[in-house]
């Protein structure tokens, strides 16, 4: 079941803290709500991949080696960071959000942005049970001209649905690489444990 | 080892490392506490420092070379821990000391008791338009002679561990107090613990973002959705009146450090506990702190963009 705004007043303020869904914080709430969902916004973390010096990204071998070439952005509030065309970047929420184990949640763009050529997420738009930290967005600019975004803006927007309490929370997952975390985090995906077979049995980095 | 409370506590030398090094990390937070403008700048230029931290952990460990191997705080803890606090000393040199007088020197005064005295703090007139103090080049190298000078002072410290602490705090503490030409003394003031600086305590201690709080009490917010549950009302202007109630205020920067320190008080005999238990308690102790180190942090700068945000949303409405 999809929360409604009724719903997700009561989760929002509920003294039950298994049953608590936390967003903070929540700067204009007439703004961020909507009948199914609420807004969330750009915070001023960026990062961005430096491909001067990479021939290509290899899980296996390259990112267990050596850290992936990244640049990192402050953007003071009041500037923007320049999204060019073509262009992918990590951001990340000004929200931290928690969220219960009968909770999931999706992260979709906002049509206003949509319209514009900005995509807010590449595929990792779910949210498991049992999260938190703030949401990581995988920005691209699919249009022909350079997009300014400045911290702070309304960006994207969590969807909830509600389901049966899950044994298998985020936080306590066997293979959590992100919970916790609180700005834009690059992958951590040689971390998988596919890659360490792969390195252990040598056949990766070809 | 049992404390009054009955929890388990690091040895001495463990805890006073592992405090120098929370310290250090608040400390550094403190510096990028100020207005909006100067905290970006600030941490923007701490970010492209060279790196001069290695060079003097390198220092640290030759000057500890004869201390006694079996004791692990005697070398690589140790100089760790020093080489912060001198990566600490360099960093706010370069930064022109710019410490915001008032915020976090009264968190740090009572708190620390002798160590330090005090926070370095520009005086007015050394401040320039940006918030910065200009530094004479040859005050940047200074930390740079702390472990020539415990090894001229034949370093008595690394034959006794346990004293090897003091001996480094009290050098410290004689070149702050030699520093006169750049910092002044702050007088310490009482620690002013206010239902924000609570309410900032208790979301760190629960793991949560502590950059805004309520503006009204959730029982109100529930007890007005109730009413209007109740009212049967569906008119959009009285659901929005409730939902505004979930509003937040940012809080300020000293609200946010003090909370955190209040916090740390009352989370470090948890992560000492676990910590004991663990196969590797300062990697324990380091994952905890960083961890709570990066939500302090990130409280800092949402609780600055938030209040920029209020701040356009006022202008736009008058």
């Amino acid at each position: 079941m999809i929360l409604n705004e009724r719903d997700l007043l009561e989760r929002l303020t509920s003294p039950d803290p298994q049953r608590r869904i936390v967003v903070t914080p929540i700067v204009a709430p007439r703004e961020q709500f909507g009948p199914t969902s609420l807004d969330i916004r750009l915070g001023t973390d960026f990062k961005v991949v430096d491909v001067a010096n990479l021939t290509h990204l290899d899980p296996a071998r390259t990112m267990a080696d050596a850290p992936v070439p990244v640049r990192s952005y402050e953007i003071e509030p009041g500037k923007a960071f320049i999204l060019h065309p073509g262009e992918f970047a990590l951001g990340a929420s000004l929200e931290f959000v928690r969220i219960p184990e009968d909770i999931s949640v999706r992260v979709e763009g906002r049509s206003s942005w949509g319209r514009l050529g900005l995509l807010i997420h590449a595929t990792a738009g779910f949210v498991d049970p049992g999260f938190s930290g703030s949401i990581t967005f995988e920005l691209n600019n699919i249009s022909r001209v350079p997009i300014a975004l400045y911290p702070g803006v309304r960006i994207a927007q969590l969807c909830f649905f509600e389901g049966r309490p899950t044994g298998l929370p985020y936080d306590r997952k066997t293979y959590t690489k992100y919970s916790g975390k609180t700005g834009a985090y690059g992958s951590n995906v040689h971390m998988d444990p596919e890659y360490a077979r792969l390195r252990r049995a040598g056949a990766a980095g070809t | 080892m049992i404390d009054h409370s009955g929890l388990p506590v690091l040895p001495a030398t463990w805890e006073a490392g592992w405090q120098v090094w929370l310290r250090a990390g608040l400390w550094r937070l403190g510096v990028a506490a100020g207005d909006v403008g100067r905290d970006v700048r600030r941490r923007m230029l701490m970010d492209r420092l060279p790196d001069l931290s290695a060079v003097i952990r390198a220092d640290w460990s030759a000057a500890f070379a004869g201390s006694d191997a079996r004791q692990p705080w005697a070398t690589a803890d140790l100089s760790a821990a020093a080489g912060l606090l001198a990566d600490l000393e360099s960093s706010l040199l370069r930064l022109g000391a710019g410490v915001v007088p008032g915020a976090f020197a009264s968190l740090l005064d009572v708190r620390w008791g002798d160590w330090p005295p005090a926070a370095l703090a520009p005086r007015p007139a050394e401040v320039d338009p940006d918030g910065f103090v200009p530094l004479p080049v040859g005050e940047v190298g200074l930390p740079m002679a702390w472990p020539a000078a415990l090894a001229a002072a034949g370093a008595p410290a690394a034959k006794v561990p346990g004293e090897t602490w003091l001996g480094l705090l009290e050098l410290a503490k004689g070149l702050r107090a030699a520093r006169d030409g750049v910092g002044v003394l702050l007088p310490a003031t009482q620690l002013q613990v206010g239902p924000a600086v609570r309410g900032v305590a208790g979301r760190l201690c629960h793991g949560l973002l502590a950059s805004a709080l309520p503006a009204a009490p959730l029982e109100d917010v529930r007890e007005a959705s109730r009413a209007l549950d109740e009212a049967g009302a569906d008119g959009r202007s009285a659901l929005y009146g409730v939902l505004e109630g979930l509003r937040e205020e940012p809080v300020s920067p000293w609200d946010v450090l003090s909370g955190a320190w209040l916090a740390f008080l009352t989370l470090r005999p948890m992560w000492t506990e676990e910590a004991l238990r663990a196969p590797d308690p300062l990697t324990h102790l380091a994952v905890e702190a960083d961890a709570f180190l990066a939500l302090v942090r990130k409280s800092l700068e949402t609780a600055a963009l938030h209040r920029l945000l209020q701040e356009q949303a006022e202008e736009g409405d008058r």
